[in-house]
């Protein structure tokens, strides 16, 4: 079917089609579609976005319109991908996000730890299993390490070199950290947590 | 223990960091070296604590009734909801195997406000556990 014929189909048959689409697809198919009503239909199917394997060209090519146009609140992203995002989180509608830590995030800027405290509301970190988190540790910090004070689980929210910051926004947070402490000193700066997993 | 945590309390000092009082649900999953420690956890942030859940495995230590109680429900005046699942290893199997903790423990007044526990001693895998009913963790399911 051409895509003017799908256009033709009814709302009720579009919607049901939409839900045998992932949201990439989605935007993948229909963005720069000039139909507002197509565009309105499609708003609760892309409303929570994993961009985890998509590559560096389709992140470039949909992504900003994606997040800046479209009613994203939950977005799934790799750490690395963090940087890209991070820009334009202020100008989008993101709220939520779980990042799939591969335990090299300690290169986020500075800056991209600003948008991340001031925009989001829950976080979400979880460990790609693939990774051999304490081999990596311990290959990135050979001797007389900070891998104390690093966590390869969402370093980017974990407190390093004494910064002041807090996640004034926060709500929700699952993170793995390795001691108590590290849960302890997180929590002076997420005064406003509700609900927390540590893992 | 406080030596411990005393550098970090220095820069929260330094910074005059705003602590967490608005914590309501609080989850702990996976093995843990810092059970111990947990006491100074709900300490700090026990206070406004109302759903508490524990899937946790530790070792060097079974704590029975009294210890949670004293470590953790003290700590949490508006806890309502505590699902839990304990699980430790035997260290020292025979000085450690014939031991077990004492149920009643978990019968005094604080612990009626809360579900029934089960507590169990595997001799032949060298570990045990104590986990609140009905149980929401496969785990047990399976044991049992």
């Amino acid at each position: 079917m051409a895509k003017e014929q799908l256009l033709d189909l009814p709302n009720e048959l579009l919607l049901f089609i939409f839900q045998y689409l992932s949201a990439i697809e989605l935007i993948t198919t229909f963005s720069g579609l000039q139909s507002s009503r197509i565009q309105a239909l499609l708003e609760p199917f892309i409303s929570c976005l994993d961009i985890s394997e998509e590559n560096d060209e389709w992140i470039q090519t949909y992504l900003p319109d994606a997040l800046t146009q479209r009613q994203i609140v939950h977005l799934r992203l790799k750490d690395k991908q963090i940087h890209f995002v991070s820009r334009y989180l202020s100008s989008s509608n993101i709220q939520s996000m779980n990042v799939i830590s591969l335990g090299l995030n300690s290169e986020l800027s500075e800056d991209d730890r600003v948008e991340l405290r001031q925009c989001l509301k829950k976080l979400y970190i979880t460990v790609d299993c693939r990774i051999k988190k304490e081999k990596l540790i311990k290959e990135l910090f050979p001797k007389n390490s900070n891998a104390e004070y690093f966590s390869s689980t969402g370093c980017f929210i974990y407190p390093v070199n004494d910064q002041v910051y807090s996640f004034a926004q926060l709500t929700h947070l699952s993170i793995g950290l390795p001691t108590i402490r590290d849960v302890f000193m997180l929590l002076h700066r997420l005064p406003n947590l509700q609900d927390l997993r540590v893992s | 223990m406080q030596d411990e945590f005393s550098y970090y309390i220095k820069i929260i000092n330094a910074e005059n960091a705003i602590p967490c009082k608005t914590l309501r649900r609080v989850t702990f999953t996976g093995e843990t070296k810092y059970f111990h420690q947990f006491n100074k956890f709900f300490a700090a942030f026990g206070s406004t604590i109302e759903s508490l859940t524990l899937d946790i495995l530790i070792n060097f230590a079974r704590p029975n009734g009294s210890d949670l109680e004293h470590d953790l429900l003290d700590k949490m005046p508006l806890l309502s909801s505590f699902d839990f699942l304990i699980n430790w290893r035997v260290v020292n199997r025979n000085s450690d195997v014939a031991s077990t903790i004492d149920i009643q423990t978990f019968q005094s007044v604080t612990w009626q406000k809360f579900n029934p526990v089960v507590y169990w001693n595997d001799i032949d895998d060298s570990s045990g556990g104590i986990c609140s009913l009905p149980c929401k963790f496969n785990y047990v399911r399976d044991l049992f």
